[in-house]
């Protein structure tokens, strides 16, 4: 009993300190093949780290008119990426944390992270801030069906609702039988994604232009250790929601943690890649566009969930 | 040989029209041309009459007593309606008459659209058969806007559109009928030829035919002015230019009625009881009379007025239709002299119309006196059309109510008569306010008529008085025999 | 004689939600031009079989429904200035939910249909349904003629799909006369919409409703 929990928090340590070591470099990847396209050098691909132990290192200044709260959302949403990093098994092997219906739990961890980020940028009592917290709350509201709907297709399929379980055993059968659903529900985790992680067509990181700001328009106040919190937490949610989606495309097994941690990796780095091009040759979408996009995912991977309904029927 | 005359004769009028130069000589050749139809689809029934059922092609293309039947009525009428014509566009206000371009546009449409109701006709094949239906909605479409105005446009874009989507069911139909044959794909490209669909109906899957008939009826029903489909029907025929009108309610529409009879022994052949075709039938034909009747109460547009009476009408049929085989008979006879009428109705209702200026009722009054022809014409007309006792719907009216008695159907019976009192006492008031009065003292004198137009209005009133007091057993017969490919024997 | 090809049905599926979510006419176009491709490919598999009749109806398939009638729909659009779509009831977002819902029901509906069954045979009927639903919502949910034009021949295009399904095709003779009377009626919706055009100065049907009762 002792040894299992033991090992339990042995896996735990060595999942986080790979996901915590790992996840920054993911931005700078990024951020170069958008140097690349344009034809700048860009920073160097270990700047992230840089700039987040910079941030750790300074102090913070609050508002008077802020509690708690405001101090709060940074701290959980940081929490509520790494807790969901657990869930997502690395290699081919099970994930330290695992039971029926994690794979809801994985969803809503983003919820209530974003619950609380938003409710951080109401607390600051600022116009632009509520402004973004609406938008993200609007835009959620699609995005989140589309990411259940899209989990859904996957469990129904895999006979279990335990992501290590969808994710490590039966994923070649999957896509064997059933390889439109399982296109479908990729494309509409690429949207879901590019909707979390606030990249673009939908959401600019970058932008300093408040009206077409969302994400990053409500983390404007925060300084120091919390801006750190909110960078180090989008790189591991990047990693997360990442290696979802690496891992539905290339369903390799391997052995052992390292092995498949760094095929992982090696996956998310393409991913990166992959964002870098979308950002560098697509341009925002105006944001009356954003619903319309998000519909779509939904629709996609709605009709994954049908279409693996039909078969099974 | 003579079904390939009778293809043959509307493409060729179609290429001439457009090769003639000038527009008598159109209106010359529309003349002959129908006329020739018309005495080629005479000889053809004569043939089927003495001998049964022709066909040629492979037998894809075939006359039997039902075709037979609605072919000589077709091309009746497309005779008299381009007769018709030529007096009509002479009439015509200035701006309003067909230079050579538009009359050489005009005849070739007449003829295709003459052309492709005679393949609903004749193709014994219901897919050709729907592609014909299809090509009648193409080839009309022009007609109805001969007139490229604002209020003609508009009812042609909804004709179009309104009735391609509807018609477009209808192939749906035809698919689910070919798909509940036991192996539709063995059967090869004779596969939808009538005669082997009715043969092979015993073996098909039920509910497969029933989703298929269902969806026919809103298909063809569609183009035949059933309501609630019928929101086209009125607009198209009121803004048409009346020849066209009269072509429309005369006679396509009875193409629509002929396609879903044809669908009828199918069903009750492949559900095991005639009933349940049947009821579909009675439900459509009792609610289209109810909307015609409301709206024939408050219309003002004597071309409206006629089309809502088309809709009514097209009501009746398809209850008589849905009555069994002695409503089937009276059905054909009604379907006869509604054709007859209606044209009737339109060509007085147009020309009154010209002579007024206006199609508005309430500016129309004393047109007995005002036209003698058209006026009285449209006053007789408008009599029968409603039922009154002498006339031939009168008679066809009392059998189809007969045949609903005698099979049992006295609720809807009971609502066919309230819908046809209700009509009755809306349309009369409207012709006795049409005829009666005196005539605007704006109105010149009248032109004198001509000869023609005379023999055609007083012939076709003669004949409708006449077959409503007496019916030679010649065309009896004819009834009987078609009818007995709807209902069985 | 289909079947083969669950991921051409999967695609005609996505090209209906991308026209009833897309702002532009030429897009609708384009995707209806992408659909007819995609049909061409259904009788294929029939036509590697040996039967010339399905390669033809394939190749007819691809010249009406993936060239021909885009075309005349594309000159209609360039000629009459209409180019952004104007929806008067449903909003992108909204008729796309809807067309899923639709979707849904499909999917339900399509399997009742009684026939004999083969591998992804329920997709087929299935799609077809929720086709012929889609061009139909399309069809009410437009204001311009083009609009229209575009959910009708969506329409007719599930037709094809259900007709595949439920009786492995209408004979030969029939498909192609059914296809040449569509392009037929391409044809002549896009004269009248320039007539509409050159009339109205618009072709804003929703706007034409003179006549009444």
């Amino acid at each position: 009993m002792m040894t299992d929990l033991m090992d339990t928090a042995r896996e735990i340590v060595r999942q986080w300190a790979f996901v915590l070591a790992v996840s920054p470099i993911l931005p700078g990847i990024v951020a170069k093949t958008k140097a690349w396209f344009a034809g700048r050098r860009g920073p160097p691909l270990l700047q992230p780290y840089r700039d987040i132990f910079k941030l750790f290192r300074k102090g913070a200044v609050y508002s008077r008119t802020t509690t708690w709260l405001f101090r709060a959302g940074p701290v959980v949403s940081f929490s509520a990426a790494l807790a969901a990093t657990l869930i997502i098994p690395l290699g081919g092997m099970e994930s330290p944390l695992t039971f029926q219906g994690d794979l809801i739990l994985f969803a809503y961890l983003w919820g209530l992270s974003r619950f609380f980020t938003m409710t951080a940028a109401l607390d600051t009592g600022s116009a632009f801030e509520g402004m973004g917290a609406s938008r993200e709350a609007a835009f959620s509201c699609l995005a989140e069906p589309a990411l259940l709907l899209g989990l859904l297709a996957l469990a129904r399929e895999a006979g279990s609702f335990s992501m290590s379980d969808v994710l490590s055993v039966g994923l070649i059968r999957i896509w064997s039988i059933h390889a439109p659903a399982l296109c479908l529900v990729t494309a509409a985790f690429l949207v879901v994604f590019l909707t979390e992680n606030s990249r673009i067509p939908v959401d600019d990181p970058n932008t300093h232009l408040e009206l077409t700001m969302i994400h990053e328009v409500m983390v404007l106040d925060h300084g120091g250790p919390d801006l750190a919190l909110i960078e180090y937490g989008s790189a591991v949610k990047f990693f997360a929601l990442g290696a979802l989606l690496v891992r539905i495309v290339c369903p390799i097994r391997s052995g052992g943690f390292w092995e498949g941690g760094a095929a992982l990796v090696i996956g998310l780095a393409a991913l990166s890649v992959l964002v870098g091009v979308i950002e560098s040759t697509m341009a925002r979408l105006r944001l009356s566009r954003i619903p319309q996009l998000l519909a779509l995912s939904f629709v996609l991977s709605g009709f994954g969930v049908i279409l693996t309904l039909a078969a099974g029927s | 040989m003579i079904l390939w005359a009778l293809a043959a004769v509307p493409v060729a009028g179609a290429i001439l029209c457009l090769l003639i130069r000038r527009r008598t000589a159109v209106f010359a050749c529309l003349i002959a041309g129908s006329a020739l139809e018309a005495t080629i689809a005479a000889a053809a029934g004569a043939v089927v009459y003495r001998r049964g059922a022709i066909d040629a092609c492979f037998g894809h293309l075939a006359l039997d007593a039902l075709s037979a039947f609605h072919l000589c009525l077709v091309t009746g009428i497309f005779l008299f309606s381009s007769i018709y014509a030529r007096d009509y566009f002479n009439h015509e206000p200035a701006a309003q008459s067909l230079d050579d371009r538009q009359a050489r546009r005009f005849g070739a449409l007449w003829f295709s659209f003459l052309g492709s109701m005679a393949g609903v006709l004749l193709f014994s094949n219901v897919g050709l058969m729907w592609v014909a239906m299809e090509s009648t909605t193409l080839a009309s479409a022009f007609l109805i806007c001969t007139h490229s105005d604002r209020l003609s446009i508009e009812a042609a874009w909804k004709y179009l559109i309104i009735c391609s989507a509807g018609l477009v069911l209808g192939l749906l139909g035809t698919v689910f009928i070919h798909g509940a044959s036991p192996s539709p794909g063995a059967a090869g490209e004779g596969a939808l030829r009538w005669p082997d669909l009715v043969a092979r109906a015993g073996g098909m899957n039920p509910a497969l035919v029933k989703i298929g008939f269902v969806l026919m009826v809103v298909g063809y029903g569609t183009k035949m002015g059933l309501a609630p489909m019928h929101t086209w029907l009125p607009d198209a025929h009121s803004q048409a230019p009346t020849p066209v009108s009269a072509v429309f309610s005369g006679v396509l529409l009875n193409c629509a009625s002929y396609c879903i009879c044809r669908f009828l022994p199918i069903v009750s052949a492949a559900t095991g009881t005639p009933e349940w075709g049947r009821r579909i039938l009675v439900g459509f034909g009792l609610a289209s009379m109810a909307v015609a009747g409301v709206f024939i109460l408050i219309q003002r547009d004597v071309k409206r007025l006629l089309a809502y009476h088309s809709v009514e009408h097209m009501g009746i049929i398809t209850v008589g239709l849905g009555f069994g085989p002695a409503g089937c008979v009276a059905a054909l006879y009604h379907t006869l002299n509604h054709s007859v009428c209606k044209s009737l109705a339109f060509f007085c209702a147009g020309r009154v119309g010209q002579r007024y200026g206006t199609r508005n009722m309430e500016s129309i009054s004393g047109s007995a006196a005002a036209c003698p022809v058209w006026g009285t014409g449209l006053f007789a007309s408008l009599l029968v059309l409603i039922g009154c006792a002498p006339g031939a719907i009168f008679m066809s009216e009392f059998l189809i109510v007969r045949a609903g008695i005698s099979g049992g159907h006295f609720a809807a019976s009971a609502v066919f008569l309230a819908a046809v009192a209700v009509v009755f006492c809306g349309a009369l008031k409207h012709a006795i306010d049409m005829a009666s009065g005196d005539p605007p003292a704006r109105l010149e004198a009248p032109r004198p008529e001509t000869s023609g137009a005379r023999a055609l209005a007083a012939s076709m009133t003669a004949w409708l008085i006449l077959t409503g007091v007496w019916i030679p057993a010649g065309l009896s017969a004819v009834f009987e025999r078609a009818a007995r490919l709807i209902a069985g024997p | 004689m289909t079947g083969e090809f669950p991921a051409v049905l999967v695609l005609v599926v996505i090209t209906n939600f991308y026209i009833l979510n897309t702002g532009r006419y030429v897009n609708s176009v384009r995707s209806i031009a992408l659909q007819g491709c995609l049909l061409a490919v259904l009788p294929l598999p029939e036509a590697l079989a040996g039967s010339p009749q399905a390669l033809f109806l394939s190749a007819g398939t691809l010249i009406v429904k993936g060239i021909l009638m885009p075309l005349i729909l594309i000159r209609v659009i360039r000629s009459t200035d209409e180019f952004r779509v104007a929806q008067p009831f449903l909003g992108p977002v909204a008729s796309v939910l809807v067309g899923f819902a639709i979707l849904a029901a499909a999917f339900r509906a399509g399997a009742l249909i009684p026939a004999p069954l083969r591998p992804h045979d329920g997709l087929m009927g299935a799609v077809g349904l929720a086709t012929i639903l889609t061009g139909m919502l399309i069809m009410v949910n437009r204001r311009k003629a083009v609009g229209q034009v575009i959910g009708f021949l969506i329409l007719e295009n599930g037709i094809l799909i259900l007709s595949l399904r439920i009786s492995r095709g209408l004979p030969f003779v029939i498909e192609m006369a059914v296809l040449f009377d569509v392009l037929l009626a391409a044809m002549i919706f896009g004269g009248f919409i320039q007539s509409v055009h050159e009339t109205f100065a618009h072709t804003d049907v929703s706007r034409m409703r003179k006549l009444k009762g």
